[in-house]
């Protein structure tokens, strides 16, 4: 048996049961291998789809995401998938094709230095010159893959090393390391310090996700009845309607959120890692806060916030372990202020025009939602919308590049989602500059028979740079105007995928109701005002006390 | 100049990916010392003190490849 039937050997006994990839050169043994297996191949007619779909597919089904490409264009048409996975620590396996190892560094057909391109982007990586290696590496590749904080991990491998004869693998040859303890000392001064806290607030990051921990979050924050704000990945570890939930914050969170954080005197971050867009300038975050921080990523803890109160490991067994040691907190006062931020705060649903108003369409598409719904995104202000108005009640619907920011993340994810969960309705929200980037997926979603909604929320223009100038850069409309988009319905139609084109309000529930009931896919091009912004605004740089909620600088709210 | 003494798996690219984390994460690389042992390589890093060093030790004994990064 050769190395590449002994790879697809492994990736069975590893339940692996989808790989997203497209042939090429020198990966053609292993597909010559993956022939006739019970593993399922999704032709993507792009490489850099096969990796934001396996993304996609890790967050649906907290498994490891596996794709496939050959060496060179193949490889580097990855690495922007491979990128997105490591800014949101997804679990994926990433595998190359090399040229022969006889002609690596002569600049061979095809060739790339695939491990040293991606050095920068990945969990770790792995070049095997070795054939009796490849089945040790791909085991602790599917280790570090998932374990810790988890991320991508590429295994590049030459065609004759493919092709050469392997000897079978024991799998108790490979022992995987431990996870560190959570140490008590570490719970015992969080715990000190929630129990001193008078305006506690809870601050959740996709590490909740990630680790599987969302059961003992909400354990945690039910048992504290601690008022809650989200990151943008972590929307849905609090179902969306709940009263504790006050909104996703940052620079374009909920007014509550914003508020809440500014005015909080213990910040319990749960998992998140204190980014840009979420803390605005950085030393006015919190600023009357103490801090408890919880990761299982050392690194994470110190970067950008010192805390008062650290605790590493596994945020499973330290939510589990504050749980058990949290007494009732006195905060009733806190809980009732947050209440009414959020209720002086509530959005305004009533369309100004009789165009599509964006928030009140996400809105009501949530509302309509019969059975369990994912919605990806892709990068705009047609994700921001979506954070901000669609109540999602599992992290894992909502589908979102957060870290990476990849514009034509969507529809690949959609494609990731609806292969993991073939019953579940899976909806791309997107924009007409993001739909541009992954277009050509349209034809997998018809050659699969897929049916993926795909909502095309339609400005003309690139909505969120576009807002950017209008509010910061004088008007000055740079290479922001996309009027000569093609028409997106017929451009599904010539995918063979039925398409409906949507300009007013009235049009919207017939549109919403065929977004939840369609059998197949259908594309919906929804027509938006090009002026919508999306509101409220943190000016980048500043402070999240400032938030503009209107085009007026005069609507400018500072709290 | 602080000197990082690490200790690497004897690994294709585990000294790129050492240097590669320093100076993505702020630290300009002033002096490199490798010496290739049986079964590992020892690292000598001089960098320039433009952040708390204890960010980038985290950072560089996350990496697989290394065994420890530790300020002596």
């Amino acid at each position: 048996m050769n190395a590449a039937q002994r790879l697809v050997q492994f990736l069975e006994a590893q339940g692996v049961d989808t790989l997203f990839g497209y042939p090429g050169g020198a990966i053609l043994p292993f597909y010559d291998a993956l022939y006739g297996s019970s593993i399922r191949h999704i032709l993507v007619r792009h490489e850099q789809a096969a990796a934001l779909a396996a993304d996609a597919y890790a967050r649906a089904t907290n498994r490891v995401g596996v794709c496939v490409a050959t060496s060179g264009p193949g490889a580097t048409n990855l690495v922007t998938g491979i990128a997105n996975a490591y800014l949101d620590s997804v679990p994926m396996v990433a595998i190359t094709g090399q040229v022969p190892s006889a002609v690596i560094g002569t600049d061979a057909f095809q060739e790339v230095d695939t491990v040293g391109i991606t050095l920068p982007v990945v969990k770790h990586s792995y070049r095997v010159m070795d054939p009796n290696q490849l089945i040790p590496v791909m085991a602790e590749a599917f280790h570090l893959a998932s374990s810790g904080r988890p991320g991508p991990v590429l295994v590049d491998i030459p065609k004759d090393v493919l092709n050469a004869p392997a000897q079978a693998f024991v799998p108790e040859d490979f022992i995987p390391s431990e996870p560190a303890k959570v140490e008590a000392a570490s719970v015992s001064r969080a715990l000190d310090l929630l129990h001193s806290a008078a305006r506690p607030l809870v601050y959740a990051g996709g590490g909740i996700v990630l680790a599987g921990a969302v059961e003992q979050f909400r354990e945690f924050v039910y048992k504290t009845q601690c008022p809650t704000v989200t990151t943008l990945k972590a929307l849905g570890t609090l179902p969306g309607q709940d009263a504790l939930f006050l909104g996703m914050l940052g620079m374009h969170g909920l007014k509550p959120a914003n508020l809440a954080v500014q005015s909080c005197d213990l910040l319990i971050s749960v998992g998140a890692r204190f980014d840009d867009r979420v803390t605005g300038l950085l030393k006015e975050f919190a600023p009357h806060a103490k801090v408890i921080h919880l990761d299982v990523d050392p690194a994470e803890v110190g970067k950008l916030r010192q805390p008062d109160a650290p605790v590493i490991g596994d945020l499973k067994d330290s939510l589990a372990a504050l749980t058990h040691g949290t007494r009732d907190l006195k905060i009733s006062a806190w809980r009732d202020q947050c209440q009414d931020w959020k209720k002086h705060n509530s959005w305004n649903y009533d369309a100004p025009t009789d165009l599509v108003y964006a928030p009140k369409f996400l809105r009501d598409l949530s509302h309509a939602a019969q059975k369990e719904t994912f919605v990806s995104c892709d990068v705009g202000q047609h994700q921001m919308w979506v954070a901000q108005h669609y109540a999602f009640n599992a992290p894992e619907n909502h589908l979102t590049s957060g870290g990476l920011g990849t514009m034509g993340y969507g529809l690949p994810a959609a494609i990731g989602a609806q292969i993991a969960r073939p019953d579940a309705n899976v909806i791309n929200v997107t924009g007409d500059g993001s739909v541009m980037m992954n277009i050509q997926e349209l034809a997998t979603i018809k050659r699969y028979d897929l049916p993926v909604k795909i909502v095309v929320m339609d400005n003309q223009c690139l909505g969120m740079v576009r807002q950017w100038q209008e509010l910061f850069l004088d008007r000055r409309y740079s290479e922001t105007d996309l009027s000569d988009n093609p028409d997106f319905v017929q451009v599904a139609n010539a995918f063979g995928i039925p398409a409906i084109r949507v300009h007013r309000a009235d049009q919207v529930p017939d549109a919403i109701r065929k977004l939840h009931e369609e059998p197949g896919p259908l594309l919906v091009h929804l027509l938006l005002d090009k002026e919508a912004n999306v509101w409220p605004f943190v000016p980048p740089g500043k402070s999240n006390s400032i938030m503009l909620e209107g085009k007026n600088d005069n609507d400018t709210s500072e709290t | 100049m602080t000197t990082i003494h690490l200790k690497l798996k004897p690994t294709e690219g585990a000294l790129l990916r050492v240097i590669g984390v320093t100076e993505r994460r702020g630290f300009p690389l002033l002096q490199v010392d490798a010496q290739a042992a049986a079964d590992h390589m020892a690292v000598a890093l001089g960098v320039k003190n433009t952040r708390p060093i204890t960010l980038l030790l985290k950072q560089l004994n996350k990496l697989h490849d290394v065994f420890q990064a530790e300020v002596k």
